[in-house]
C-alpha cells in the first residue's frame, strides 16, 4: 500500500516534468531556454518514472536494467543538450526568435 | 481489447498518418527529416504492438536512426541547412533555397496518400475474412521447418533457411550500395568536416562499448528469440556513426584493409555456406541436416560485422582520409 503511493506520487511527478518540458518547448523564448527545459524533462522526469517503474519490479535486476536505461539515458541526453547548444551557438542562430530553431 | 488499448492504438495510428503526411509535405527539408525520424519511431511502437519485436528493433535502428542520421547529413553537406533556415523569409533568393512542393504535386501525393490507405484498408479487410482472426497463416510450415533444421527462432528459420535466397540478395544489395557510393568518388577533406567536441568524444567512448556489448547480446539472443544479425548490425552501424562523429581517425575506415574484409565478410560468407553443399551433391542453400544452426551462428555474426560496417560506410558517404599535415593541428 504504501508502496502503491510511493510509486503513484513518483509517476505523476515525473509526469509533471515531462509536462513542464513539453510547455517550455513550446513557449520558452530562444533555443538555449528551450533545450534547457527539455533536458530537465529527459533527465529528471524520466528518472522519477524509472524509480516508480523499478519499485514495482518483484526481481531486483529487472529493478536495476530500468535504472541503467534511465542512467544511460540521462548520460546523453545531458550530452546531447550540451551538442544542440555548441551547435546554436556556433551557427549563431538568432537568440530570440522563435523560428530560428 | 480493452478501452485503453483501443484508444492507444488509435492515437498511434493516427498519429503515423499524420506525421507521414507532414514529412511528405513539409516546406523545408529539415522539418521534413524530423517529422520522417519521428515517423519511424511511431512506426516501430506500431511493429511493437502487433507483436513483432524483431521489426520494431529494425525499425527503430534502421529506419528511424540511420536513415534519420544519413538524411540529416546529406542535407548538412548540402548546405541546406543554411538556406532552409533563411527559407521563411528568402525563397528562391538564396542559391540553394529549397524548394516547396508545388500545388500539383500536393494534391498528387494526397491522393495517392488515400489511395494506398484504402488499398491497405482492403487488404487487410479481404485478408481478415479469408483467414479470419487467428488464421494458421505460415506457422505450420515454420514450426516443421524449426523441428528438421534445428533453428529455434521462428524469424531466423524464415531469414536463413525458407528465405535464405533473399536474405543473400539483401546482403548482396547492402554491399553493393557501399561500392556505388566509393565508386561516385572520395572527398578528401584539408579540416574536419565537423568540429569534434569533447563532450561528444567522451560519451562516444562509453556508448560506443556499451552498444558493442548490446549488438553482442542481440546476436546471440537471434537463434532463440527477437534479435538476430541485421539487427546486431544496426546497433555496431550507430556505434559507427557515434564514433565518426566523435573521432576524425574513423574517417580513415574506407583506408583500412581490415574494414573491407569486414565489409564482404557478410556476403561471402553467406556465398561460400551457399555454395558449400553443391560440392557434396546437393543443391545450392541447403543445410546438411543438423549443421543449420552451426551455419546460422556463424552467418550471423558475419552478416553483423558486414551491415555495421556497411551502414558506417554510408553514413560517411565518400569522406576519407583528412591529409596527414592537418592531422595533428588543433580541434576547432
Amino acid at each position: 500500500m504504501v508502496v502503491n503511493v510511493g510509486v503513484a506520487a513518483l509517476m505523476c511527478l515525473g509526469g509533471l516534468f515531462f509536462l513542464a518540458g513539453l510547455v517550455g518547448l513550446l513557449r520558452f523564448p530562444d533555443v538555449y531556454a528551450r533545450i534547457h527545459a527539455v533536458t530537465k524533462a529527459d533527465t529528471l522526469g524520466l528518472g522519477l518514472v524509472a524509480t516508480g517503474v523499478a519499485l514495482t519490479q518483484a526481481s531486483p535486476v529487472v529493478a536495476v536494467k530500468v535504472l541503467l536505461i534511465w542512467m544511460l539515458t540521462a548520460l546523453s541526453s545531458g550530452a546531447a543538450g550540451h551538442l544542440l547548444c555548441r551547435a546554436a551557438y556556433l551557427e549563431e542562430v538568432d537568440n530570440g526568435r522563435r523560428e530560428a530553431l | 481489447m480493452s478501452l485503453a488499448a483501443w484508444v492507444f492504438d488509435g492515437t498511434l495510428t493516427l498519429t503515423l498518418v499524420v506525421l507521414g503526411w507532414g514529412a511528405v509535405a513539409a516546406r523545408d527539408p529539415f522539418t521534413g527529416i524530423v517529422r520522417y525520424i519521428t515517423f519511424g519511431l511511431m512506426a516501430a511502437l506500431a511493429w511493437a504492438r502487433l507483436g513483432a519485436p524483431d521489426l520494431a528493433l529494425a525499425e527503430a535502428a534502421i529506419g528511424a536512426g540511420l536513415t534519420g542520421a544519413l538524411l540529416l547529413s546529406t542535407l548538412g553537406r548540402m548546405g541546406l541547412r543554411q538556406a532552409s533556415r533563411r527559407a521563411g523569409e528568402a525563397l528562391g533568393a538564396a542559391p540553394r533555397a529549397p524548394t516547396p512542393l508545388p500545388g500539383m504535386a500536393q494534391a498528387w501525393s494526397g491522393l495517392v496518400l488515400g489511395l494506398s490507405l484504402a488499398i491497405a484498408a482492403v487488404i487487410g479487410g479481404v485478408a481478415r475474412t479469408l483467414h479470419g482472426r487467428n488464421g494458421p497463416g505460415l506457422g505450420p510450415l515454420v514450426d516443421s521447418l524449426r523441428e528438421t533444421s534445428g533453428i529455434d527462432s521462428p524469424v531466423a528459420v524464415v531469414l536463413l533457411d525458407l528465405r535464405g535466397y533473399d536474405t543473400l540478395l539483401e546482403t548482396a544489395v547492402l554491399f553493393t550500395a557501399v561500392l556505388a557510393v566509393w565508386c561516385l568518388g572520395v572527398i578528401r577533406f584539408r579540416r574536419p568536416p565537423w568540429p569534434v567536441d569533447p563532450v561528444l568524444a567522451s560519451l562516444a567512448r562509453v556508448v560506443t562499448a556499451l552498444l558493442v556489448l548490446v549488438a553482442a547480446y542481440l546476436l546471440q539472443l537471434g537463434l532463440h528469440g527477437p534479435g538476430g544479425g541485421f539487427q546486431a548490425g544496426a546497433v555496431l552501424a550507430a556505434a559507427g556513426v557515434l564514433w565518426t562523429l566523435a573521432d576524425r581517425r574513423a574517417l580513415r575506415l574506407g583506408e583500412s584493409r581490415l574494414a573491407r574484409i569486414g565489409l564482404t565478410l557478410g556476403l561471402g560468407a553467406f556465398l561460400v555456406a551457399a555454395v558449400i553443399p553443391m560440392l557434396a551433391g546437393r543443391s545450392f542453400l541447403t543445410y546438411a541436416a543438423g549443421s543449420a544452426p552451426a551455419w546460422a551462428w556463424v552467418l550471423e555474426t558475419f552478416i553483423a560485422v558486414s551491415v555495421g560496417l556497411t551502414l558506417t560506410a554510408l553514413f560517411m558517404g565518400g569522406l576519407s582520409e583528412i591529409a596527414e599535415d592537418e592531422a595533428e593541428e588543433r580541434a576547432p
